[in-house]
């Protein structure tokens, strides 16, 4: 968190907030958030503070967010940070409707050797996840069929998945590419079923967007990973001071 | 975007133009505008309703701003061009999780309906799984997979995810459309890709050439403000925009249909699109017509696609409702006779409790079945006489 500080330090001296509200605006960083930091009394700690990275703890992780985000790499790249730390991992394909979504979690099974628990399409997404739950893994991956945030009756469906499963950590994968609309999502989602934090996807391709201040500022959550490529091992921790330089 | 946009309007009659200029850029800015393309937009509104003005003494200011708002808006926003409903062969391509498959699915669709025989087929070697996913969609489609370029119909090509950000990978896709020299090239654009999408849609235009775009997930609550944009600024067209799941919820763009759902006007011309091509205004009506009509409207998409199609923002509990209401309503439906669907006017008292018997509703609903059936029995009869003004309340 140092160079947080150092960076905003320099930055204090010439510019107010006020002042780098353009460049915020720029980068797409939704205005609630600037609105946020300029009624901060001390901007700069106020960001410290809220933007962090954090360690992922837990059994059983659920992974949210809305179509095309990056779930299932998402997921498989857990899967495979997870067996690299040597625990018997398993993904419950509780995506049972999206077109394909089963076969690419089997493909990608042949690459890495996690548990894969599935029961084709149209089954129930919860005993998906109900029998990952109640196998003997050590860390189970839940990824849950994409939705959009105005489809109120499918993120319904998750909340009955997150019962079913205990889900330990709920995470909302998030696009790098969004612009502020990603605020709205989250709001919609953390609504239905409370998130604790986030996964940064596609960050390769744009790491000096709006999102990641966006969803960590406003919400206080932590950002837990980044997601780098299409490859299992693209996952990589958040480093808020990096981000933050980039970004202003 | 832009519930946002109709507080524009609502603030200029109540707090004046400055006001409403204001909340007209955090519109634009919630919709992914670029924030210089922002500026631009209300310093030109700004002139322009000033001279405006001098011209037209006599018109309340509120009323020239309006005019001028709109103007700006459709201006920017005008990049729709439809296309050509005949055989040819179109490659999409675009980032990762931009809805690609789907898409190429949807066009196929699209055209299939449109009485020309359509494939599909599978670049994608990379995503796993990405060949089988486009054979399921193309299944429930009806619509026939192809391991090459037909000539007896349009094929769309689905590709690879790509991002403008790896030269190496745009590269590759290039030489991919030199050896299958494809009519046309779409970019799949998400409505919710934010500052990238100028990018990415200058760079596929100059590394491999690009002539529209397709916006997709417009069902969201982003309305695609960063890609119609980048569509304008690269002056590239909109040809599609996907609204939702299925594989219908897929139209041409039109900016005058677009804008005027976003400020909140009536569109007629959506909802009789929404309406099944086959039917026919009926000669008479009776219970089972708005039966029919009532499980059409929800054979034809999420009730508020159609609601907002008229202009009406409606929270998504109510919408809930309705559809419950829809199901309760379908229930008293079928437990009604013969008799009494032809002839309402029979049903009386005891009638009523028979029915909400049968159908496990309740006295209360049956006799609001009645009155919103008779309401749209009355819109019926204008419908008749070709004056439609709006669907009866639910």
């Amino acid at each position: 968190m140092k160079l947080i500080g150092k960076i905003l330090e320099k930055l204090r001296g010439k510019k107010s907030i006020e002042e780098l509200e353009m460049d915020l605006l720029e980068a797409h960083v939704h205005p609630d958030v600037i609105d946020l930091l300029k009624k901060a009394e001390d901007p700069i700690s106020f960001i410290k503070e809220r933007l962090r990275a954090a360690p992922l703890e837990g059994r059983i992780i659920m992974l949210v967010g809305i179509n095309g985000s990056g779930k299932t790499t998402t997921a498989v790249k857990l899967a495979h940070y997870f067996i690299n730390k040597g625990y018997r991992t398993a993904i419950a394909a509780s995506d049972t409707f999206r077109a394909g979504s089963i076969e690419q979690l089997e493909e990608w099974n042949k690459r890495v050797p996690f548990i894969l628990f599935k029961k084709g399409y149209g089954a129930d997404p919860a005993s998906v996840a109900y029998e990952a739950v109640h196998s003997d893994a050590e860390k189970i991956i839940i990824d849950t069929a994409g939705r959009q945030d105005t489809r109120k009756d499918l993120i319904e469906e998750l909340k009955k998945i997150k019962r079913v499963s205990g889900a330990d950590k709920t995470i909302m994968v998030v696009d790098a590419t969004q612009g502020v609309s990603v605020l709205e999502q989250v709001k919609q989602f953390q609504e239905h079923v409370p998130i604790d934090g986030f996964i940064v996807a596609k960050y390769d391709i744009d790491s000096k967007g709006g999102v990641p201040l966006t969803v960590g500022v406003y919400t206080g959550l932590p950002i837990f990973f980044v997601g780098i490529g299409q490859n299992p091992d693209g996952l990589e921790p958040f480093d808020p001071d990096k981000y933050v330089k980039e970004l202003i | 975007m832009l519930e946002r946009l109709r507080n524009v309007f609502s603030l200029l009659g109540r707090k004046g133009v400055e006001d409403a200029i204001k909340e007209l850029q955090r519109a634009l800015i919630l919709a992914d505008v670029d924030i210089k393309m922002v500026k631009e937009l209300t310093d030109s509104l700004r002139k322009d309703i000033q001279e405006e003005l001098k011209k037209h003494p006599g018109i309340p200011p509120t009323e020239i701003a309006k005019y001028a708002i709109y103007n700006h808006i459709i201006n920017l926003l005008d990049v729709g061009r439809p296309l050509k409903i005949s055989p040819q062969t179109i490659m999409l391509v675009g980032i990762n999780g931009s809805g690609k498959t789907t898409t190429a699915v949807k066009l196929a669709f699209w055209f299939k309906n449109r009485g020309i025989k359509s494939y599909v087929m599978s670049l994608d070697t990379e995503r796993p799984a990405a060949k089988e996913q486009l054979k399921q969609l193309a299944e429930k489609g009806g619509i026939e997979y192809t391991e090459e370029v037909r000539n007896d119909g349009v094929t769309i090509i689905d590709t690879p995810g790509r991002t403008a950000a790896d030269e190496k990978l745009l590269e590759e896709l290039r030489h991919l459309k030199m050896d299958i020299m494809p009519d046309r090239t779409f970019l799949v654009i998400p409505a919710d890709m934010g500052r990238l999408a100028g990018e990415e849609a200058r760079k596929f235009q100059d590394s491999i050439g690009i002539d529209g775009i397709i916006i997709t997930k417009m069902d969201g609550s982003a309305k695609g403000g960063g890609a119609l944009v980048a569509s304008k600024e690269a002056n590239i067209p909109v040809y599609f925009i996907g609204t939702g799941e299925k594989l219908q919820d897929f139209e041409p763009f039109d900016v005058e249909k677009y804008v005027k759902r976003l400020l909140g006007v009536p569109d007629i011309k959506t909802i009789q699109e929404m309406v099944p091509q086959e039917t026919k205004i009926p000669e008479r009506f009776d219970i089972n017509t708005f039966h029919e009509q009532l499980m059409q409207m929800r054979g034809a998409g999420p009730l508020n696609k159609i609601l907002s199609a008229l202009g009406m923002n409606v929270p998504v509990d109510v919408l809930e409702g309705m559809e419950e209401k829809m199901k309760r309503y379908d229930a008293i439906y079928k437990s009604m006779t013969k008799e009494e669907r032809a002839n309402p006017d029979i049903i009386n008292e005891s009638r009523i409790r028979r029915i909400a018997r049968g159908s496990g509703t309740s006295e209360a609903d049956v006799r609001q079945f009645l009155r919103d059936y008779k309401r749209a029995e009355k819109l019926f009869k204008r419908l008749k006489k070709g004056k439609i003004r709006g669907l009866p309340r639910l």
